[in-house]
């Protein structure tokens, strides 16, 4: 599937510069959906900060790492419901690849590599939210046999 | 420049004329009509026999009526000229006017129409729906991105030639000075720096073309507005969702390994080859940029009516070899050299589509002519006078889409030279009797 010099490993300490451009870029890109996604003035600043408090938290934070270079990173937390008889779902929230390296199968190795964690530790569902507009996307995960679960619409107060 | 100022002129006289002519065009029928019986012939009762053996044969269309000959010059006025967005009837008089340089120069029946399908859907369904009534397609004067995906999609579709004059028109003509300025200094177009300055509708096809041919992504270099085309540039996100050809070109050229945020002064540090396709200069192209190009430098500075840099001040910076966009410079790089040739060479063949390699052919052709001329520093592409080319680049594009299968009618080099000669020439010839028997209008005063 991958080329063998791209390693897909959760993100450490060392990482937080090259992450935190990644998160950068991610966000910067989901701007251009939805004017309510739009980012702040000093996201540089403050990706570094979100970076470090990611690789730090227990959250599932993975990047993908091509001859030693961070090209994408896929970012998710665990929900808990205890009404639910599966309690615990794998909720994927940002997921990023570098332009140069797109259409080679990194994200969709991010993705199983996600997985796997997931299911170490008993997950047994997997969701993705992404922006309603992203047509890419949409597509994207169908091809990976996701299909529509909950819908979030949105209103200004 | 004299001829800026004559440019008011211009405007006034024009519109004096066409007052006075009513438009440019009408239709004149090419069979005897002898007597009104002749009608029963080309009209019913006579005429449903033709018509029954198109409906058995569609593709006996190109042979028993109009349409071999016929090509429809569609706008639907988002852009037309330097004027912007003016709407279609404010389109009319231009598509009016390719209509008249397609029948000059190429003896191709041209048939001006301007529509109000605003969304790229509707107007390309306006095609599909049209395209059983014309043998090729000239679209004119459409907003960038909508006129790439345009085109890409109407060309899958259509099974007729289909042409963006603003894209493959001017790639065409560019190519052809390319590859005679660079035989003349003794470059080599593959292993040349080469900085694409503008990217909208003739840069981004010549990237396309120049890969084609073989040159190394990373020996290009592409400049929008805002910089250098680059993969670590901020909005290249957006270009992945709102301009595929610019995202691709960043992400395959890498910038030409400058860094993200270089701009053209970086650009043209020791490149061979620059062509300027965006805004009118003068000044838009810095002569102390030119100076950091390699020598011999090859400056094409094609916006009109003012190149982005005088060719005399790219020569001062040290430039080898110029272009413009204009007449009255030497080496002007003119659509109006190719998209009547095109389209002859393409409808002798009854071709179904007109590709990259039709192009190039026609590129060549007219590269050689000129060069069987005799190349200069002045003169690298033929001028709209020599209207032996135009037969010869008809030949060139109609034997390679013969060669590429996509004809409906093969012929040879030779054949095609002789008939697109005559047919050029007829069209002219007939315009002359017109004129010299005084049955087209003599013009006012003014004109006279």
């Amino acid at each position: 599937m991958f080329e063998p010099r791209l390693v897909i490993r959760r993100a450490i300490e060392a990482d937080v510069e090259s992450l935190a451009v990644l998160i950068r870029r991610f966000y910067i890109f989901n701007e251009e959906f939805d004017p309510a996604m739009e980012t702040v003035t000093d996201i540089k600043e403050k990706a570094l900060d979100v970076a470090r408090a990611r690789i730090t938290s227990g959250d599932l934070i993975l990047v993908a790492s091509y001859e030693g270079k961070l090209i994408g990173y896929i970012y998710g937390s665990i929900l808990e419901n205890p009404l639910l008889a599966r309690r615990r779902i794998g909720v994927l929230k940002e997921l990023y690849v570098i332009p140069e390296e797109r259409g080679r199968g990194v994200a969709t190795a991010l993705i199983e590599a996600a997985m796997t964690e997931l299911s170490k530790i008993g997950v047994r569902y997997m969701a993705v939210e992404f922006p309603s507009r992203n047509v890419v996307a949409q597509k994207f995960y169908e091809k990976l046999g996701f299909r529509p679960y909950t819908s979030v619409y949105l209103k200004e107060v | 420049m004299g001829s800026v100022s004559l440019r008011k002129d211009w405007f006034k006289l024009s519109l004096e004329l066409h007052k006075h002519y009513g438009g440019k065009l009408e239709v004149i029928p090419k069979v005897p009509v002898r007597g009104m019986e002749d009608f029963s012939v080309w009209y019913t009762p006579g005429v449903a026999e033709p018509s029954r053996a198109i409906a058995r044969d569609p593709d006996l269309s190109f042979e028993l009526t109009y349409r071999w000959n016929t090509v429809a010059v569609v706008s639907d006025g988002t852009r037309v000229l330097g004027l912007g967005s003016i709407g279609p009837e404010g389109a009319l008089p231009v598509m009016e006017g390719k209509a008249l340089l397609f029948k000059f120069l190429g003896g191709v029946d041209a048939i001006p129409i301007v529509h109000r399908a605003r969304s790229l859907e509707s107007f390309l369904t306006l095609l599909e729906w049209l395209e059983p009534s014309f043998g090729g397609v000239n679209l004119e004067d459409i907003e960038s991105p909508k006129c790439f995906i345009l085109l890409e999609e109407a060309q899958r579709k259509l099974k007729i030639p289909v042409w963006h004059d603003d894209q493959q028109g001017t790639v065409t003509a560019v190519l052809a000075g390319l590859i005679n300025a660079t035989k003349l200094v003794g470059k080599n177009l593959k292993n040349n720096r080469i900085v694409l300055f503008g990217a909208g509708a003739s840069n981004i096809p010549l990237y396309r073309i120049l890969r084609k041919l073989g040159v190394p992504a990373e020996n290009i270099v592409v400049l929008d507005s805002k910089g250098v085309l680059h993969p670590d540039r901020d909005d290249i996100d957006k270009l992945f969702l709102t301009h595929a050809w610019k995202y691709r070109i960043a992400v395959e050229t890498r910038g030409g390994g400058l860094k993200p945020g270089a701009g053209p002064a970086e650009a043209l540090k020791g490149a061979d080859i620059l062509v300027a396709a965006s805004t009118p200069g003068p000044g838009v192209i810095k002569k102390e940029w030119v100076a950091q190009m390699n020598k011999d430098a090859i400056v094409f500075a094609i916006a009109n009516p003012i190149p982005e840099i005088w060719p005399w001040e790219a020569k001062e910076a040290g430039a080898k070899i110029t272009a413009t966009g204009r007449s009255d410079l030497p080496n002007q790089i003119n659509n109006s050299l190719v998209f009547p040739a095109v389209f002859r060479g393409a409808l002798d063949v009854a071709a179904k589509a007109v590709t990259d390699e039709m192009l190039i052919a026609a590129s060549f052709e007219l590269a050689k002519y000129a060069e069987e001329k005799g190349l200069r520093e002045d003169y690298i592409i033929p001028t709209m006078e020599e209207w032996e080319a135009y037969a010869r680049e008809a030949a060139a594009v109609a034997v390679k889409a013969v060669e590429l299968g996509i004809a409906r009618r093969t012929t040879t080099y030779k054949e095609e030279f002789e008939r697109a000669s005559i047919i050029i020439r007829m069209a002219r010839e007939k315009w002359a009797k017109l004129w010299e028997a005084g049955l087209i209008a003599k013009p006012p005063e003014v004109f006279a």
